[in-house]
């Protein structure tokens, strides 16, 4: 446990939002818990990180996504679809972390197998703290496969 | 005493009622009829008894009606009650009328004969159309009203939601400036101010977004009639240049001359669409189609290109207002939101087919009157 808790978490968010990812940032900043985050902009580099290639040869596997749905090139659900079928990527968490409420979303996700779907909360301090009890669900209590 | 004694006599209550009688035989002939009835029906006595059956002072549809349903009726029940027909009089008169009969048997011979009363509804018709009508109107503005709902929904969810977005970011960055004060180092903090003044100017283009499609339809312009082919060529000398250079290329194809838009609303919406085409077009050149041709009682339009196409499950977010696929590809998400609005001001409807990596095709109709 306490070299679980000592290990640093790789993490990566995927988001075009500048503002959101700086708020991420801070967040798992702010929690109890030793993270790397990495950032992907959009879907194509999203896959360049999990496949380690072009800019991200030295990437390190995630032991989270953090994901959004809408992002430029491919979208959320096509890039959670490519981690599920991918037997070396899909035990990774991938939480789905939008805006969109559309059940139409919320169902295509769930049903490609993602392990959470969070709707972005609107406020700053509820967005914080959502971030925080995803870190605090997902490298604490919840134990992970190796 | 006496004067009241003769006009309450039989004979008098029967032509002067403020009912028409008449009586027919059992193939219609009428054999009686009082004064009343020949008074609303504008007709003489002579013209009348004896000479002309109950159907002759029947239009085709209820002759008919009376030929099947009345008549039948009668001969198995005995009598009938408030059924409602129109009277031919003489000229021009009609006459709409409730008819109750009732079928008398001549004791001597056994013959039928058949009684009728006929009570004016002319007033009563008139309501009801009135009614009628009001209640069409009402039905309209319930319409409308819901329709006006919606869009308010639409409008505030987007204030709610989309402007929240860019303004989360600059009260979230903000507040972690003012909390970290000096221990956050000068690069960190301009860009974080960065990031801050981009989701502010990201605010201005939304709400300029949201002004432009409230105002749509808002500012009065006439209906016009135009021809299809001024329009197209409108959109040609727009985009013809464009297209080319990207090694693509644009035709049009009508087989009507002349409708009735709102011009510069109508052009807006070709200029949407085929511009949409050339942005969201596939790695191969642009070809894009526009067509006009004649549907029951609609003029329906296509534009139709060879681009990366929608997925089926957006086929209808596309025309909500700031449901761009593609974010940050310039893209303000009310382009298709305000054909919707301009469309729908032409008493048309618009939608789409579309296949990933072939293509998509928007339809829309605007009604011909």
């Amino acid at each position: 446990m306490k070299e679980e808790i000592l290990k640093t978490a790789q993490i990566l968010l995927v988001e075009d939002n500048e503002g959101d990812i700086l708020l991420t940032l801070e967040a798992f900043e702010e929690g109890k818990f030793k993270t790397k985050v990495s950032v992907a902009r959009n879907g194509r580099e999203a896959l360049d990180f999990l496949y380690k290639r072009a800019a991200f040869i030295d990437a390190q596997k995630p032991d989270l996504i953090l994901l959004d749905i809408n992002i430029p090139i491919f979208n959320g659900h096509e890039i959670l679809e490519e981690i599920k079928k991918e037997n070396t990527l899909k035990k990774i968490p991938v939480i789905i972390l939008s805006t969109s409420s559309n059940e139409k979303d919320i169902e295509r996700a769930y049903n490609n197998h993602c392990n959470s779907y969070i709707k972005k909360p609107l406020e700053m301090e509820e967005f914080i703290n959502a971030v925080l009890k995803i870190e605090e669900f997902w490298l604490q209590l919840t134990t992970l496969a190796k | 005493m006496k004067t009241k004694l003769i006009i309450e006599d039989a004979e008098d209550l029967y032509q002067n009622a403020p009912f028409g009688y008449l009586t027919v035989q059992s193939d219609g002939l009428i054999i009686n009829i009082n004064s009343t009835l020949l008074h609303w029906l504008g007709y003489e006595r002579q013209e009348i008894e004896f000479q002309k059956s109950f159907q002759d002072l029947l239009i085709m549809g209820d002759k008919i009606y009376y030929e099947t349903h009345i008549m039948p009726m009668l001969l198995v029940q005995n009598e009938i009650a408030e059924i409602n027909i129109q009277l031919k009089g003489k000229g021009l008169i009609r006459l709409p009328v409730l008819i109750n009969a009732k079928r008398i048997v001549d004791s001597t011979n056994q013959e039928s004969f058949f009684r009728f009363s006929l009570l004016d509804i002319t007033q009563r018709r008139k309501y009801e159309l009135e009614l009628m009508k009001a209640r069409k109107e009402a039905e309209t503005t319930v319409q409308q009203l819901k329709e006006i709902k919606q869009d308010l929904e639409q409008f505030a969810y987007v204030v709610a939601h989309d402007l929240k977005t860019p303004l989360r970011s600059i009260k979230g960055l903000l507040s972690i400036i003012k909390n970290k004060g000096d221990k956050m180092d000068n690069t960190k903090k301009q860009e974080y101010f960065n990031v801050v003044i981009n989701a502010a100017d990201d605010m201005y283009k939304l709400i300029d977004s949201l002004l432009e499609y409230a105002r749509t339809g808002s500012v009065q312009e006439e209906m016009q009639e135009v021809t299809v082919s001024g329009i197209f060529k409108t959109q040609l000398n727009f985009f013809e240049q464009e297209i080319k250079k990207l090694g693509g290329q644009i035709e049009t194809h009508s087989t009507i001359k002349y409708i009735t838009v709102y011009p510069v609303l109508f052009q807006q919406v070709l200029m949407n669409l085929i511009s949409n085409a050339i942005k969201y077009r596939s790695e191969t050149p642009p070809i894009i189609q526009v067509t006009c041709k004649d549907q029951k009682g609609y003029t329906l339009f296509s534009v139709t290109d060879n681009g990366m196409g929608i997925p089926t499950d957006r086929f209808e977010a596309v025309f909500k207002l700031f449901r761009s696929l593609n974010p940050n590809n310039d893209s303000n998400g009310i382009g298709l939101a305000i054909c919707k609005k301009i469309i729908e001001l032409h008493g048309g409807t618009i939608w789409l087919e579309s296949e990933i990596g072939k293509g998509t095709t928007f339809y829309f109709t605007i009604r011909k009157d």
